[in-house]
């Protein structure tokens, strides 16, 4: 069996390596200066975590802390770091390589090709879960293991504390990925493996942005004073946790005896260590062969799809604006007034549509689009804490205009989505829409809308919210609705353009659709044009207000630079960029390249 | 609005060229079908079916020469053109988050069909492929046989004068690729024009009015099954298509190597 998994292995090492040698120079480049940054960061855990815990060894920081009533109980919990990293190791196993064991069993499409070979099924299965350990591993090497190392060297353990940390929070992964794998067919027995797979996503996403943005929603209470009582209760919680009777805690304690020369000690709870996890990594992984080639997986329960509640066709047509037309029923079903929907002609009413269905069912998409309404969550608590401290009447204005500039950036981050990904989102049916006799204007018209209306919509939202919040007079709300809506639309015209520049059809996973050339170069004039916007919506009337000249001058003259800025800004680039769409999604380019290449 | 005038071919291919770099992809092809044939397209693979139909269909401009659709040339009426025209890729990637019916409606406003016809067409259409009970099923829960015939009906929920299929009975069981033959022969009778590719040459033989043999983007061969035959120049009236492919494409030393093997 072993020579099968090491040729799967190769074979998995082939297509890694593949997918770096074809590379460009600039990115094997970058990608070389990441694996050397990866190492320095790793060293520099090691330093700064031998680093804090000398600090915290300081007599008189010692004493400090015993003043403070948490003395005791923080040297202890910094003594039992290897027990939090260790059980910090075993989750990540656990939950990382859910998703990475997901594509491999599931949606990879290799297995097929892979069982049919005349290959052990076992090989098969271990090397998919040594596929997705791996990546784990070397977070594991690159994280955890490098504060254990600072801590021990911080504590002067013994030598063998060092070898064992690596051995230790390797064996914890591979356990969480034999618990993950189990885990993987029982959510796949009740949810479709794609769902799951974009629902694993949209979490991931949104933890990543939760844990970027806690900083900010953590300042925002940082008046909120946390008693000593309180600290040491946490303290104590934990020290329940990192008793003997807990097996979550054995590694740890291991570690630490051994690092301390408790030998006795130390072995007994290595022992149960490894026995434990090495007996649970084989019944797990055992189970999990057995369900997956019994098909166990496959046969989901519960999952049969609901049919959509949509009126019969007929009762549809006999309808005013029956189908399939702008005033269709799906349109009514939108809730959009049918005096509105007869504005835009048929077709560019299809793709809107179409354009919000899609947003709105996969949900992938809504993990992009849910971040500015956390942000903008965040930031209202910031502004409801703000708004009790009193300003001086001369800062009234900055004050009240704060909430302009958060609520445009709040609309860039939307209309960089839906502009920069509207032509991409089309992917690979782009054909149906080039072999369709669809006007470029009516397709532009139709992406524009998707692309204005939701931050529109959400920027106006936003400032109404905050205006009640904040006292805002209504001359100065409506101000700020004008001026807002005047950006977003240059905005929405400036990133459209660049959508159709950077337009890409082969992506697969929603993230990709904005990258490359256009979308950086895109991003960086969207941050501009929001920050000229700001300058002239914001600062002018500030400026005029300053200067002691009427307000009405400053407000007006700001309106009328920020049409000005819209235009040009954003609707002479969309002109000119719309002029493309009848060439898009035409190979031309790259396969011309590819084959002028080859023949030289 | 567009006209169709019925005294010209329905398709009008001069003298098209599309080159990558050094390779020609479809070299000085030239072709013309009148309304109501079926005209199979056939060659090897790589031999420049598909990038001949992403041509006609609008999808690739030519390096040069000109294709025109009922009068209409594609690359400067587009628009005209395109009314005209049915397409059913090799792949039918479609919109995976839309159900059937929502898909077959965003397709028949995007061809400006009239909102009962529409309707109507729709349901038509699903029942006549056995999708009926899938009406409100996401695409994406579709076999590839399902997804096939979806996107089948929404290349003709507007009654596409030109239908192009590239390869439209891959993936359908025995009962839905009759169907489908059935359904493109009586759409024949109706004065639609049919342009298929297929790798399965009976079906070829038994639908096509005429056939166009291509290799290596050279329209190699192009005539009905008599004429084929008869450009054999060897007598032999009873050759089946199989083997005037194979003599004029080049295939009949794999029969060699078959043998050689075996």
């Amino acid at each position: 069996m072993f020579p099968s998994i090491l040729k799967l292995l190769r074979l998995r090492l082939r297509l890694w390596w593949n997918s770096i040698k074809h590379r460009p120079l600039g990115q094997k480049i970058g990608l070389a200066i990441a694996g050397l940054g990866m190492l320095v960061f790793a060293a520099f855990l090691v330093i700064i975590s031998w680093g804090i815990l000398q600090f915290f060894s300081n007599p008189r920081i010692q004493r400090e802390l015993q003043q403070a009533g948490v003395g005791d109980q923080l040297g202890a919990l910094l003594t039992q770091l290897p027990i939090l990293f260790s059980f910090g190791a075993f989750v990540v196993g656990l939950f990382a390589n859910f998703g990475v064991l997901l594509q491999g069993l599931y949606l990879s499409g290799d297995m097929e090709f892979l069982l049919t070979a005349p290959l052990p099924a076992r090989s098969v299965f271990l090397s998919k879960l040594i596929q997705a350990i791996l990546p784990n591993l070397l977070l594991i090497g690159l994280v955890s293991a490098p504060a254990l190392i600072g801590l021990g060297l911080a504590q002067d353990y013994t030598l063998i504390y060092y070898p064992l940390v690596v051995i230790i929070l390797s064996l914890l992964v591979i356990l969480g990925a034999g618990l993950s794998s189990v885990l993987v067919m029982l959510v796949v027995r009740i949810v479709n493996p794609r769902r799951a797979a974009e629902v694993l996503g949209l979490v991931g996403g949104l933890t990543a942005f939760i844990c970027s943005q806690s900083g900010q929603l953590a300042g925002s209470f940082r008046n909120v004073d946390l008693p000593a009582e309180q600290l040491a209760g946490a303290v104590n919680a934990y020290g329940t946790f990192a008793t003997p009777w807990n097996p979550l805690a054995w590694p740890g304690l291991g570690l630490i005896a051994i690092g301390q020369g408790n030998w006795l000690t130390g072995l007994g709870f290595t022992g149960l260590t490894l026995a434990v996890t090495l007996g649970l990594f084989a019944i797990t992984l055992t189970f999990a062969e057995r369900m997956y080639f019994s098909g166990w997986s496959r046969v989901q329960i519960g999952t049969k799809a609901k049919k959509r509640k949509t009126r019969p066709a007929r009762e549809s047509a006999r309808e005013p604006g029956g189908v399939a037309s702008p005033t269709t029923g799906a349109a009514t079903r939108a809730g959009v007034g049918a005096g509105l929907v007869r504005i835009f002609p048929a077709p560019a009413w299809a793709v809107i549509v179409k354009d919000a269905r899609l947003y709105r069912r996969d949900i992938r998409n809504l993990s992009n689009l849910i971040f500015p309404i956390i942000l903008a969550v965040i930031w209202t608590i910031s502004i409801f804490r703000e708004g009790s401290n009193e300003l001086p009447p001369t800062m009234n204005i900055v004050f009240a205009s704060s909430s302009l500039g958060i609520g445009l950036f709040m609309a860039m981050m939307f209309v960089m989505r839906f502009g920069f990904g509207g032509f991409s989102l089309e992917g690979k049916q782009w054909w149906i829409l080039k072999t369709s006799p669809i006007r470029p204007f009516h397709l532009v018209l139709a992406k524009y809308t998707v692309t204005i209306i939701p931050p529109a919509l959400f920027g106006v939202g936003y400032l109404i919210v905050a205006a009640i919040l904040r006292g805002v007079t209504i001359g100065l709300l409506l101000y700020q609705i004008v001026a807002e809506s005047i950006a977003v639309a240059g905005l929405a015209a400036l990133t459209l353009s660049f959508g159709i520049w950077g337009a890409r059809f082969d992506w697969t996973n929603p993230n990709e659709i904005s990258s490359g050339v256009a979308g950086c170069l895109g991003s960086i004039l969207a941050f501009s044009f929001i920050g000229i916007s700001g300058g002239i919506f914001i600062g002018l009337p500030l400026l005029i207000q300053l200067v002691k000249w009427p307000v009405g001058i400053g407000y007006g003259g700001a309106l009328f630079l920020g049409i000005l800025v819209s235009a040009v800004g954003g609707g002479v680039p969309l002109f000119f960029a719309a002029r493309r769409i009848p060439q898009l999604g035409e190979e031309e380019s790259t396969q011309s390249k590819k084959v002028s290449k080859k023949t030289k | 609005m567009y006209t169709l005038t019925m005294s010209l071919p329905l398709l009008e291919i001069a003298s098209i060229n599309k080159t990558y770099g050094a390779n020609h992809a479809v070299k000085d092809l030239n072709l013309t079908v009148p309304r109501g044939e079926i005209f199979g397209l056939l060659g090897p693979n790589g031999a420049g079916k598909t990038t001949t139909f992403k041509i006609i269909v609008g999808l690739l401009q030519p390096t040069s020469g000109q294709v025109k659709i009922g009068g209409y040339d594609v690359q400067t009426q587009p628009l005209e053109a395109k009314k005209l025209l049915g397409f059913v890729p090799d792949t039918p990637l479609l919109y995976e988050k839309l159900t059937a019916m929502e898909f077959l409606q965003f397709v028949a406003d995007l061809y400006g069909v009239d909102r009962d016809r529409a309707t109507r067409r729709a349901t038509e259409l699903l029942r006549l492929f056995g999708l009926e009970s899938n009406t409100d099923d996401l695409i994406d829960s579709f076999s590839h046989g399902m997804k096939q015939k979806t996107a089948l009906a929404g290349a003709l929920i507007h009654d596409p004068a030109l239908l192009i299929l590239d390869e439209p009975t891959v993936g359908l069981d025995p009962k839905s690729a009759r169907l489908i033959k059935d359904i493109l022969r009586q759409l024949t009778d109706r004065g639609v024009t049919i342009i298929l590719s297929t790798h399965i040459l009976e079906i070829a033989e038994r639908m096509c009015d005429r056939i166009g043999i291509i290799a290596q983007g050279e329209l190699i061969a192009i005539g009905t099954m008599d004429e084929l035959r008869a450009g054999g120049g060897d007598g032999l009236d009873s050759r089946s298509l199989e083997d005037i492919f194979l003599q004029l494409t080049g295939g009949a030393e794999y029969a060699e190597i078959a043998e050689v093997l075996g």
